[in-house]
């Protein structure tokens, strides 16, 4: 339009300036600049009848894992001298081969196709419409206009394999696990003696026992092995989160509680997902590979967010998970948190606290100096003191630096819960 | 091919411009113009924005200028041309080049030239048509052509308020 308005004002500066001073030649002189106005003008384009498919090789992927967006363009109508297509990204994609914004010319019926392809990072992604503008032959007329094809992309988070994970809830589900469920029964580690009953294996006989009482027989006992529920919280309020250029730290609690999750579903446990902050988006429990689908579907559309009801942890709604099963709780931590955590624990649910370390990540944002090694140390110490007191009421803490890997973090501590549970099964 | 061509018609514009001038003694004229023509040259090389818009603006200028002191107007309707031209393919060029991509680029390139030189030349021919025929602007003339460009000047108003009201 800028054109069109610059050789307007050209051309009928010439004529009024020719016809005030009545010298033809420069009427004459702004002929041919009319002349080619009015080429531009008369061929200027007409609202471009489009036909548009855009089909996505995939409809969910990993960050790692590029989609490829096949688009075809069929000209239902006149010929078009110069169109430009934009295939406009949604925020947060990227074009990582092949090219979205294309100049070309269409004749009546001709299909015009081409491809790229996008990554991004974890997310929804709302393909909108696509941009195409028509010129006229001189390019000085243009019409836009958008064509609808809406498609949508999932980008599932990222998650390490874990190894497998060791929990020991209070309450086991009846199917066979690799849970030791404190229960005596069939299993592989011994469990306690009790009196022979009829239909107990000759071979589970304790002859040693036995032989101490006469006449009457005792059986060994195993701990039962038992699959539990599993419910995974991750803290997804906006005081919890801290960002930084290119990513949070809310994006590595969604990261551990993916690679959770599918440990977790891996041994066969029932796993739900809890995403509290922003609101309260569930995952009822469930099993297998379809519910990792479904808890990584839930991660992906994660985000955190100011919501002045949820500011605390008091509203967690507790009754979702099953009474005193295992509880993984994804959060920084916050020192008013702590209140919540003891009550939580008291109600019988055993807990995990997996703590993304929000200092040694934000430390990544600041030059080194005194001040702020000052600052970091005090945090930090403040962090350990917190971080003891949760402890104390029996919630195992994985305090994980987030530049460290999720799978060494977790070994560490849950390890140390073995020896725990070996040490009080000897007590008992 | 483009890039040629837009410097080959900046050339016969800044030429077909200054000879008037310099063969009629206005020199400084003749070394404005040229040191113009240097500085599109430059500012084109150096993709300075609107370089080819302002050049085509004091061609023009320079033209009524030329046409004022009765200068000989076919170098000027040779150097508008010329400059026109040039304006075009600078946009051309442009235009190809904030895309990522020009499907088949040889086709759309030589589509657009056939275009353009088809306007230029019979632009060519209407312009110095119009310069060869002498007639009396008489008051009816000027009255005639008055309306015609007041006509014209709301005609394209409207148009712009449509296309605002549009986006």
């Amino acid at each position: 339009m800028r054109q069109l308005l610059f050789l307007g004002s050209l051309i009928f500066g010439l004529i009024i300036f020719g016809l005030i001073s009545l010298n033809g030649i420069l009427i004459a002189l702004a002929l041919p600049l009319l002349f080619y106005l009015g080429a531009a003008v008369f061929f200027g384009p007409e609202k471009p009848d489009l036909l548009m498919t855009r089909t996505l090789s995939r409809d969910s992927t990993t960050r790692a894992q590029p989609v490829e967006v096949h688009v075809a363009l069929t000209n239902q109508g006149h010929q078009i001298e110069e169109i430009l297509v934009e295939d406009i990204l949604p925020k947060g994609l990227a074009a990582v081969e092949g090219d979205t914004k294309i100049l070309t010319s269409l004749a009546p019926g001709e299909i015009f196709q081409f491809d790229y392809s996008v990554q991004g990072k974890r997310g929804i992604y709302d393909f909108g419409p696509m941009a195409v503008t028509v010129s006229d032959p001189l390019g000085i007329t243009y019409k836009k206009s958008v064509i609808s094809a809406e498609q949508r992309l999932l980008i599932f988070p990222d998650y390490q394999k874990l190894r497998p994970l060791s929990i020991h809830p209070p309450r086991t589900r009846d199917y066979p696990g690799p849970i030791r469920s404190r229960q005596g029964g069939a299993g592989v580690d011994f469990y306690g003696v009790r009196e022979y009953q009829m239909g107990d294996p000759i071979r589970w006989i304790n002859w040693k026992v036995s032989a101490r009482h006469s006449g009457t027989l005792f059986t060994n006992e195993f701990e039962k092995e038992r699959i539990a529920d599993v419910g995974i919280i991750v803290d997804a309020r906006q005081q919890s989160d801290i960002q930084r250029a290119d990513d949070t730290l809310f994006d590595y609690s969604v990261y551990a509680a993916a690679s959770m999750a599918d440990a977790f579903l891996t041994a066969g446990n029932r796993v739900g997902l809890l995403v509290y902050g922003r609101g309260m988006e569930r995952t009822f429990p469930g099993y297998g590979k379809v519910q990792r689908e479904r808890i990584l579907q839930s991660l992906a559309y994660a985000r955190t967010g100011v919501n002045f009801a949820l500011e605390s942890l008091e509203l967690l709604p507790t009754r979702f998970f099953p009474s005193r099963s295992q509880i993984v709780m994804i959060s920084p931590l916050n020192p008013d948190d702590y209140g919540v955590l003891v009550r939580l624990r008291a109600s019988g649910y055993d807990l995990i606290l997996v703590s993304p370390d929000p200092i040694s990540y934000e430390m990544a944002k600041y030059k080194p100096g005194n001040l702020v090694d000052t600052a970091r140390r005090l945090a930090t110490i403040e962090r350990a003191l917190l971080i003891r007191r949760v402890q104390r009421v029996g919630i195992q803490v994985v305090n994980w630096d987030v530049n460290t890997s999720l799978d060494k973090a977790l070994t560490t501590v849950l390890a140390q819960q073995v020896r725990t549970h070996h040490v009080m099964g000897v007590v008992r | 091919m483009i890039q040629k061509l837009f410097l080959l018609c900046v050339g016969i514009a800044t030429i077909a411009l200054v000879l008037p001038y310099a063969l009629t003694g206005h020199w400084l004229f003749a070394l404005i113009i040229a040191l113009g023509g240097l500085f599109w040259w430059y500012g084109w090389s150096h993709k300075l924005p609107g370089i080819s818009t302002l050049y085509l603006l004091g061609v023009t200028a320079f033209c009524v200028l030329g046409v004022w002191i009765n200068l000989v107007p076919f170098y000027f309707l040779a150097s508008l041309l010329a400059a026109l031209t040039a304006w075009d393919l600078d946009r051309f060029d442009q235009r190809l080049n904030k895309v990522d991509r020009v499907e088949l680029k040889h086709v759309v390139v030589r589509k657009h030239l056939i275009r353009l030189l088809f306007v230029v030349v019979l632009g060519l021919l209407v312009g110095g048509a119009a310069l060869l025929l002498r007639f009396n602007l008489t008051f009816g003339w000027v009255l005639i052509l008055g309306l015609v460009t007041v006509l014209g000047l709301s005609q394209v108003y409207n148009l712009f308020k449509r296309e605002i009201n549009k986006q």
